[in-house]
């Protein structure tokens, strides 16, 4: 009896610990990891329930969040995450609908002078793509067989071409519009704009950094990237008056737009945007006349993509529409471009919904588990125990965010951001909360005297904390051995490509990316510098 | 067995077709969100929508805004069964993929049997309690001139649930054809069974394209070559 009542002291305390335990070895079984959670947490419940710590009504609670509503952050009555299936269908239209192909083409020929130039139009495209596939997995795979075999084809050294891949697929983790950002302020509970507006300097950094090496390497050893010969791309000669007219019907709407603006002849006419989608419209029209010259393609190619990039990050940015909105404007800016292209067709479109489908159920259903998982978590007082852990570990504040750092770098190694976000952020997030004060100095701010002061740090702290976990998992799916983005590279790699290849490849990035989480770590203003100025306090 | 199997044809073609029919649900959501920006955000637009939700005290926005969620709602709900039939939900490979395929087999019936099955089950019973609580409260929209009839939308969790649950007893049946059926039988459930990473079909047909495309290139003097507009 008295052995029967220590097992029952024991699991009252530290069933949690279990529950998680027991989560990690079933997820390593490969079952679906909606699946695992899910299971896992009828399975505690029971074994709770039936030693009378909890009762049935855990699991109409659970319904209850993963239905959400009331504000709270549940997966179909949630405003912010109806973001998430129009920037996956935004992502699968550009791809599917041959934007992207063209983007990288003309980006070639846009850098043919610089060094590395192919390389250099991968990152680039890297960073206005890779963000809205969804998964890493996806990203990496796309990526791969979009830009692999034309990189090999030019003679690029195998090592370089993946490195390069690998990191600019990855690096749309990061840079908005990004999936795993919506998620992650959902989770927190902060706002998804100003997120995406803190990720731009550190992202555009990380970009900054890979051009910078390869421009340098590619400099110091010209025989790994080969320059593309002069006649590699056919383009026909360019016509001046087109170039005159894209130009000069520019100015003028430009001048128009702002005469109109400060005549004040129409108040409720929004002339900055009108002007906007007026060029955006000539440019693609004056490209369409002017067909295969570079003139032509970079109308066609460049110009799309980034207008679509500016509307959606511009209308968040200038405060003109919540993320949701910005979503649903970019997916359909994604149809009219392929409209454009000549590529919306019913086999196109049908391709590009189920994959929106597909990768929605997916991101959902790990969502619906991670719910159902922390609910249980919740209640059996899992979250208390992790406070008490990080307790008794006494940790000063720069030693507890390392090692949280750390705990987030090696799970990296084995899920991928959407697991890692759901199940371990919201475990973290009161550890995180509780250590914001600490932070204050560091963050340029002064000790928080009141309530609406103390919320204000939180949210700070946590928005700089988001970046750090975001880059951070960046870097761990890029590391060898370990890191999956490899993986999936070797996977759909031509069998010339060796795995000595990807790994050697992949190291420079992986160092770029250390020096840009710490300079984010060392100037938190990075991240806190421009939604500051842009949403004001 | 070979009525297991039809039965599980059957259960997937039902799953799977709801699945992709649901994901058209994305171009009306695209839509409404268009139009809602537009009479909302830009001004001129605006006010002309303005003075009709003053004339007719039906406010237009508010009713897009929570349609919004209820497209969103239906998409990613029905569309759980589908994705489990097409492998599209993730998993942590790092050990799976060095196990036999059979071993994977029984590995994935003992969890459908343990975990998803029961997992389901309790999740249906409870969004169903959820649904006629709903229904019998009268629960409408939090922003009175939203969607009313909050029953229906949450009807969909239940429907959502009740769908993954079949794909899963499409999928258990097949293994069991698969784990215990004779020769003509595996066969038959191995065609129709996805689950598996150890065949590595996508990956090879992937790298093969890859392959083909650089041999391509190659002989053409540059990739943009061949791609002619």
């Amino acid at each position: 009896m008295e052995l029967w009542e220590a097992i029952y002291d024991h699991l009252y305390e530290y069933i949690g610990a279990y529950m998680f335990l027991a989560l990690a070895l079933t997820l390593f079984t490969g079952l679906p990891v909606a699946i695992a959670l899910g299971g896992i947490s009828v399975i505690f419940g029971v074994i709770a329930i039936s030693l009378d710590i909890l009762d049935f009504a855990v699991f109409f609670q659970a319904v209850q969040r993963i239905w959400g509503g009331d504000g709270a952050s549940g997966a179909v009555q949630n405003p912010i995450l109806v973001a998430i299936p129009c920037f996956v269908f935004m992502g699968t239209m550009l791809e599917k609908s041959k934007v992207a192909e063209d983007l990288l083409r003309i980006l070639q020929v846009m850098l043919r002078r610089v060094p590395g130039a192919l390389a250099l139009s991968v990152t680039v495209m890297g960073t206005i793509m890779a963000a809205t596939t969804g998964i890493i997995g996806a990203s990496v795979v796309m990526m791969t067989l979009l830009a692999l075999p034309t990189m090999l084809a030019r003679g690029y050294h195998p090592a370089l071409a993946s490195g390069t891949i690998a990191a600019s697929a990855t690096l749309g983790i990061l840079i908005p519009p990004s999936i795993m950002l919506v998620l992650m302020a959902n989770l927190l509970a902060v706002s998804v704009g100003n997120l995406f507006i803190g990720a731009i300097f550190p992202g555009l950094l990380l970009a900054g950094l890979y051009f910078a090496y390869i421009v340098t390497l590619c400099m110091i050893k010209p025989e790994l990237a080969p320059k593309l010969p002069a006649d590699a791309i056919k383009l026909g000669p360019t016509n001046r008056r087109n170039v005159v007219m894209v130009l000069g019907v520019s100015a003028v709407i430009i001048v128009l737009a702002w005469l109109g603006d400060s005549s004040g002849i129409a108040e409720d006419v929004n002339w900055s945007l009108m002007a906007f989608l007026a060029i955006f419209a000539t440019s693609l029209t004056i490209g369409r006349m002017e067909g295969d010259t570079l003139l032509g393609g970079i109308l066609k190619g460049f110009v799309p993509p980034i207008f679509l990039i500016i509307m959606v990050l511009g209308s968040i940015f200038a405060g003109w529409a919540t993320p949701t909105e910005a979503a649903g404007v970019g997916a359909f800016g994604s149809l009219v471009l392929a409209a454009f292209n000549r590529t919306l067709t019913i086999p196109v479109l049908t391709q590009v919904v189920h994959r929106t489908a597909l990768t929605t159920a997916m991101i959902f259903f790990i969502f619906v588990g991670a719910t159902a998982f922390s609910t249980l978590f919740r209640n059996v007082y899992g979250e208390d125990l992790i406070i008490e852990l990080i307790e008794w570990l006494d940790l000063g504040p720069w030693a507890l965010l390392i090692v949280l750092m750390i705990t987030i770098f090696l799970l990296g190694f084995f899920f991928d951001f959407l697991e890692i976000t759901l199940i371990i952020l919201p475990v973290f997030s009161p550890v995180i909360r509780a250590m914001a004060p600490a932070f204050a100095p560091h963050l340029g701010l002064e000790a928080p005297t009141n309530v609406a002061q103390i919320q204000y740090l939180e949210a700070q702290v946590i928005y700089w904390f988001a970046i750090l976990a975001a880059t951070n998992l960046q870097t761990s799916f890029l590391t060898p051995p370990f890191g999956f983005a490899l993986f999936y590279l070797k996977g759909v790699a031509p069998s010339s490509v060796k795995m000595q290849d990807i790994y050697t490849g992949i190291i420079p990035f992986v160092i770029l990316q250390l020096i840009g989480l710490s300079c984010v770590v060392m100037f938190p203003q990075l991240a806190l510098w421009l939604p500051e100025q842009v949403f004001g306090r | 067995m070979t009525s297991l199997l039809r039965l599980a044809g059957l259960l997937d073609s039902l799953a799977r077709a709801i699945g992709k029919t649901v994901g058209w649900i994305m171009l009306p959501l695209i839509f409404v969100i268009m139009f809602d920006v537009i009479t909302r955000k830009l001004d001129f637009t605006r006010l002309l929508f303005a003075g009709y939700t003053a004339e007719s005290g039906v406010s237009v926005s508010t009713i897009l805004q929570d349609l919004q969620w209820h497209f969103h709602g239906v998409l990613l709900l029905l569309t759980f069964g589908f994705g489990y039939l097409a492998n599209a939900h993730v998993r942590v490979d790092v050990f799976r993929e060095m196990l036999p395929r059979r071993t994977q087999g029984w590995l994935e019936l003992f969890g459908l049997i343990v975990m998803a099955v029961p997992f389901l089950v309790l999740m249906i019973s409870y969004s169903f309690d959820m649904t006629a609580l709903s229904f019998q409260q009268g629960e409408g929209s939090e922003s009175l001139t939203g969607i009313g009839q909050r029953w229906f939308i949450k009807s969909f969790l239940v429907v959502g649930f009740g769908l993954a649950l079949v794909a899963v007893i499409a999928t258990g049946l097949r293994l069991v054809g698969y784990l215990f059926g004779n020769e003509a039988t595996q066969r038959e459930a191995l065609d129709k069974l996805e689950i598996f990473t150890g065949d590595q079909d996508e990956l090879d047909a992937a790298r093969l394209a890859a392959e083909q495309a650089l041999a391509r290139s190659a002989g053409a003097d540059g990739p943009s070559g061949a791609r002619g507009q």
